[in-house]
């Protein structure tokens, strides 16, 4: 008979978030079915809680109170999304493919490329769909619990710092709404561009920055006014590294 | 929490609901925990501040998450600031930055070799009780749950740290967890 909990001892490394990415999915499937396992992790996140709820009080920065209230006045308050997971590793890729996303959104990208463009960028697509190009990097991008459907892609050139984003899956916006990309360095954002998902939920930008690519770390989506925001005052829907 | 006071569980419940007052007290009662949290993990004042600034934002965007009959407020609040600045730690780490001590601070030391790996992080822990609990793990198993805490080391990498191999470092995890949770469940019915 087969065991009914086969992830069980993993799952005080899952409370930690220290599980190696091959072993999330199998664990979160059989989260999914058993109510037994997410007792079994609870009492193992409390654990967690409690270790990191013992850490030394500091005093707090002067102005960060007033900065908090500041963003907390112009978001609306949550109430139903998913538990606070672990840190997030790496934004989970899907099976198969090991660049999914760009197959997946190849149409999109060509939208925003243009047909000529297309064929100077068809070299890259291809060969990335099988590996990754020597010269190109890749940023993957998972939807956060705002928007758990969308996937995405950021496909640069550090060469001539010009790149495309490409993103599936995304909820529908008000009119007065728009995506923004934030590139993220050291904890400073710098924003990429606004776009507008079509009526299937996918949404591109064409991207050139005035500086090295590489030396962002990380990037993001969020939603905000129409036109862009300075900084990001919508719920983040999309994140990833490169 | 005085009498007649509002419990950390009403704020939520009143988060919920979007009153600010609600999220400016959470943040007055446990905004210095969930800093020195951060503090503790990336050993950087600005980028605790902006894990500190992420906690509660993420709190009032996403009250509902918490569920009181899986824990206390608090502990919540603190699991979120550390999964937070693990997530910051990595992504230095993925940039080749390293953060500087005391987070680092010779954790990697063998067991056995003297001081004990992350002695002074354990140390510093307000809670007696979890002080205690820690303490009274085996030296391998407290090394390895060093690394997995304040670095968020995958199992993987924590095995290429020590040498060990990887079957070892996850039975060594999982062991120093199921210790703690019977040693912290023992009056709190975790």
């Amino acid at each position: 008979m087969s065991d009914p909990h086969p992830f069980r001892d993993l799952l005080p490394g899952y409370s930690l978030g220290i599980l190696d990415e091959d072993e999330i999915d199998g664990v979160r499937e059989h989260l999914a079915v058993c109510a037994a396992c997410r007792a079994e992790l609870a009492s193992f996140h409390e654990v967690a809680g409690r270790l990191a709820a013992a850490a030394p009080e500091r005093d707090l920065p002067a102005g960060l109170e007033a900065r908090i209230m500041r963003l907390v006045r112009d978001r609306p308050a949550g109430k139903d999304t998913i538990g606070p997971r672990g840190p997030a590793l790496l934004p989970a890729r899907k099976r198969g493919s090991p660049w999914p996303a760009l197959t997946g959104i190849a149409a999109a990208v060509a939208l925003v490329l243009g047909a000529g463009n297309l064929l100077q960028w068809s070299g890259v697509l291809g060969p990335a769909a099988r590996g990754m190009p020597p010269r190109l990097s890749t940023a993957v991008l998972a939807g956060t619990d705002s928007a758990p459907e969308a996937y995405g892609t950021i496909v640069l050139d550090p060469k001539d710092n010009k790149g495309v984003l490409a993103v599936t899956g995304l909820p529908a916006l008000a009119q007065d709404r728009q995506y923004q990309l934030w590139l993220i360095r050291d904890g400073q954002r710098r924003s990429g561009g606004v776009f507008s998902p079509d009526a299937d939920g996918y949404g591109s930008l064409l991207l050139t920055v005035p500086v090295d690519f590489r030396d962002f770390q990380s990037f993001g989506v969020s939603i905000e006014p129409r036109g862009g925001s300075p900084s990001p005052t919508g719920p983040r829907v999309l994140a990833g590294r490169l | 929490m005085s009498r007649g006071e509002t419990s950390d569980e009403e704020l939520i419940l009143r988060i919920s609901g979007g009153d600010r007052e609600a999220i400016r007290l959470l943040y007055e009662r446990h905004g210095r925990l969930v800093y020195g949290c951060a503090l503790q993990v990336v050993s950087d004042a600005a980028a605790a501040e902006e894990v500190c600034q992420d906690v509660f934002l993420r709190v009032w965007e996403r009250s509902g998450t918490y569920q009181a009959d899986k824990g206390k407020v608090v502990t919540w609040l603190a699991r979120i600031a550390r999964n937070r600045a693990i997530d910051v730690l990595r992504s230095r780490r993925s940039r080749g930055i390293v953060a500087e001590a005391p987070a680092d601070e010779s954790i990697t030391a063998a067991p056995g070799s003297g001081a004990d790996p992350g002695e002074k992080l354990w140390q510093s822990l307000r809670d007696e009780r979890v002080r205690e609990a820690v303490a009274s793990l085996p030296p391998e198993q407290r090394q390895a749950l060093t690394l997995a805490f304040f670095q968020g080391l995958t199992h993987r990498q924590i095995a290429e740290t020590l040498g060990e191999p990887l079957g070892t470092v996850k039975t060594r995890i999982r062991d120093a967890m199921l210790k703690l949770r019977a040693r912290l469940g023992e009056r709190e019915g975790i």
